[in-house]
């Protein structure tokens, strides 16, 4: 049975902030008594793709240099350089973004999930008493050897369903969220 | 009529390629600097949104890929 609140008062932060316990953090609309228990991104492995591309790219200019050099003008290849690694540096902060912002959030009310992409944003919520069901899914090598995975919170009725993905210690988390849902409808 | 005179000098001297690398450099360049400003308003949203305890490290790259945007289409305009 994973743990939910041995440490209630313990501040964690893992995995690069990949899952935090009482994090402190605020966001936008919370309530006034609201405690936010839990925030939860990708698990860093899954960001490796774009990190490997982005320490390629860097390098990438100074193979191609050794073949320009002479046969294009200096300027020319000084801008070509700096233009490459400049965006090769926004691809990498675009990606970082979207880590550090695709966030989902357990408060002690609801649960949110935080989207986003270019230009676009998206904030699902749910509240804790609207929760019918949570359930998390490890599939694959990597994310049984690592512990992480999917997690899925159905909400009753026509409510839009949270989805959680490829977040650290998924069993954990539907325990935590178990717990919300149970307490709200202990405490109406 | 001077300036089509001018235009076909600037041909025949071979100018044409320097011309379009200068035309390109400060198309992307432009390009590039309006999605860095795109960035930079999108972060100031988004913390807005959420509070991540980054120390204003996200704004500060956001506002020196821009400055460096600048620097790039200053470089297209007047160096390329």
């Amino acid at each position: 049975m994973p743990e939910v609140f041995s440490d209630t008062d313990k501040q964690s932060h893992d995995l690069f902030h990949s899952y935090c316990r009482f994090p402190g953090i605020l966001f936008e609309g919370q309530h006034e008594h609201e405690i936010v228990l839990l925030t939860l991104r990708a698990h860093p492995l899954t960001q490796i793709i774009w990190i490997t591309l982005s320490f390629f790219g860097f390098v990438l200019p100074l193979i191609i240099d050794v073949f320009l050099i002479g046969r294009a003008s200096p300027s020319a290849i000084f801008f070509g350089n700096i233009f490459w690694w400049a965006l090769v540096s926004s691809f990498a902060f675009y990606n970082l973004i979207r880590w550090v912002f695709n966030v989902g959030i357990v408060t002690n009310e609801r649960v949110l999930d935080v989207d986003y992409v270019f230009i676009q944003k998206e904030v699902s919520e749910a509240a804790a008493f609207d929760i019918a069901d949570a359930d998390a899914k490890t599939t694959g090598f990597f994310q049984d050897l690592f512990n992480f995975g999917d997690v899925f919170i159905q909400t009753a009725g026509t409510k839009s369903n949270i989805e959680y993905l490829h977040v650290p210690h998924p069993n954990e988390v539907v325990a935590i969220v178990s717990k919300v849902s149970h307490d709200s409808h202990g405490n109406n | 009529m001077e300036i089509i005179d001018n235009l076909f000098n600037f041909i025949q001297q071979g100018n044409l390629f320097t011309f379009f690398v200068k035309v390109f450099g400060i198309a992307l360049g432009g390009i590039y600097l309006f999605f860095t400003l795109i960035m930079m308003q999108q972060v100031i949203t988004l913390k807005k949104v959420v509070g991540v305890h980054d120390k204003g490290f996200l704004l500060l790259f956001a506002q020196i890929q821009f400055l460096v945007a600048i620097a790039i289409l200053l470089y297209a305009v007047v160096i390329l």
